[in-house]
């Protein structure tokens, strides 16, 4: 029964170009270690994409010259086609960027052309041979609920209030999703097969606020956002957020700590201060999956100053303590 | 330039369908927190109202998409916004904290870098059994030169005045 998965025939492996971005593997590692972890638990190969930049960020990049933002974006297309293998993005905003410009290309002979010759002069060529895909399609389309519901060994029983993000879903002809928009399930659905419960919460489709440059240039507005959401998480009893963007994760994870600071004058006089952790999909169904919560990064490193997770973690790995030593067996069970 | 672009742009020219019945602005998160008005960012735009390029409120939209999927007409509204930013920043108006992203950018190769290699940064991703370096563009000095190489080739500097 346990990890009848592995056993597939190398055939049915899945190969993945694993493109990192920035705010992954230079702020939150843990979401990199944790993926990497689960993946090789559900025998999907991801083979790096050596030398890959920043995607580049939408918000910035394609805000202020979609020209540059466009070309940058091809060079980082071609690393993955030099890897025969689809691309997976751990980011909402590195897979619109990705997808998109994927789709440019593909669509406008006229653009593709310009690009091309531009590549040219860094020895590069754009194919077309790719696709791009967020780590959410992955996981649900590609992998698919059953396998993934035969790597679970120890459920586990938490209040989540999921938070999809919006490039996942949109612009929505352009995303595989399909349903609705309004109110999408498969995010839920995977989180539902660790044993959690997917709260409801009010307002639950919007936006953390962190996206478009907004963080960076109008950090108050921002947290507006991220106050909106994280109160109706709060009233809705969630244990914790689960997400699958490092640049929500951030907006909710040190924007929580930005948000309780008095000076902002965000919280009412009345408010409890905020501290709800932000936990990315892989880290879930790595603890689900029966793996180290030290192993998923779920334990902040200790002895380093500035780091993530910025909001404390450890109610819920107490809550999850007791959850996680009743449910492993016993060696006679196992055998 | 805005007028031209509403000649040009495929994405400008579908704000003509526009019926200004305010169902963005009725659906923009960003509208709820600030003066931000996308009907009539788009009316501006429509009208070729060349001060729209200074206005802030530009600047506040975080790319939701829930207009464009809302837009009973199908107009395309964050990529007229992403558009009207395209020709703000021709025009010199962009926001401070997206410049230095910029400059990073060419610098190192990432919008967030990871810093120096003893930076805490490096030390977390050492602690979690990570390689110390990413295998980016941090890992390989030569694939930092081709981000260089297409800031050149795009006349990037040379069309957007950041004051490098």
């Amino acid at each position: 029964m346990l990890m009848e998965n592995q056993d597939l025939p190398i055939e049915n492996q899945l190969n993945y170009s694993l493109f990192l971005g920035c705010v992954v593997p230079n702020r939150y590692p843990m979401y990199e270690k944790a993926t990497r972890v689960v993946m090789e638990k559900l025998n999907v190969n991801l083979k790096d994409m050596e030398g890959a930049s920043c995607c580049p960020a939408p918000g910035v990049f394609r805000s202020v010259d979609t020209k540059l933002w466009t070309l940058i974006g091809a060079r980082n297309l071609t690393i993955a086609e030099q890897n025969n293998a689809d691309i997976v993005a751990l980011c909402n905003g590195c897979y619109g960027t990705l997808s998109d410009v994927n789709h440019i290309l593909k669509s406008n002979s006229q653009v593709a052309k310009e690009t091309n010759e531009d590549l040219s002069q860094i020895n590069r060529h754009y194919n077309g041979s790719i696709a791009v895909k967020h780590l959410m399609e992955v996981l649900y389309k590609d992998i698919g609920l059953e396998r993934i519901k035969s790597a679970i060994t120890t459920p586990i029983k938490l209040n989540v209030a999921v938070h999809y993000g919006c490039h996942l879903l949109s612009p929505s002809t352009l995303r595989p999703f399909g349903g609705s928009l309004e109110n999408p399930t498969f995010f839920d659905e995977i989180v539902e097969a660790t044993g959690c419960k997917s709260v409801d919460y009010r307002e639950k489709m919007l936006c953390c606020g962190a996206g478009g440059g907004v963080r960076g240039s109008f950090r108050d507005v921002s947290l507006e956002f991220t106050h909106q959401k994280i109160h109706n998480m709060r009233e809705a009893d969630a244990d914790c957020i689960v997400l699958a963007c490092p640049f929500c994760a951030l907006q909710f994870d040190l924007g929580q700590t930005e948000i309780n600071e008095p000076e902002r004058k965000i919280l009412d006089p009345d408010e409890q201060p905020y501290k709800i952790p932000v936990v990315y999909i892989t880290q879930l169904l790595g603890l689900a999956m029966g793996i180290d919560p030290v192993e998923l990064g779920l334990v902040k490193v200790e002895g380093l100053q500035g780091i993530s997770p910025f909001t404390d973690t450890s109610p819920l790995l107490a809550k999850l303590k007791s959850q996680l030593d009743s449910s492993i067996p016993d060696e006679g069970v196992q055998a | 330039m805005l007028n031209q672009l509403l000649k040009t742009s495929e994405d400008m020219k579908k704000i003509k369908a526009c019926m200004q019945c305010g169902e963005c602005s009725a659906s923009c998160p960003s509208g709820r927190f600030t003066a931000m008005r996308t009907r009539k960012l788009v009316h501006s735009a429509l009208l070729g109202v060349e001060s729209v390029l200074q206005s802030p409120e530009l600047w506040m939209c975080t790319t939701c998409y829930r207009c464009l999927e809302r837009c009973p007409r199908r107009v395309p509204v964050t990529d007229v916004i992403i558009s009207l930013r395209n020709i703000a920043a021709l025009e010199g108006y962009i926001q401070e904290s997206m410049k230095n992203t910029i400059k990073i950018l060419e610098k190192t190769g990432h919008g967030v870098p990871l810093g120096d290699i003893d930076s805490a940064y490096a030390k977390q991703r050492t602690a979690l059994g990570l390689s110390t370096l990413p295998p980016t563009v941090h890992s390989y000095p030569e694939a930092l030169e081709e981000i260089k190489k297409l800031f050149e080739i795009s006349k990037f500097k040379e069309r957007i005045s950041l004051e490098w």
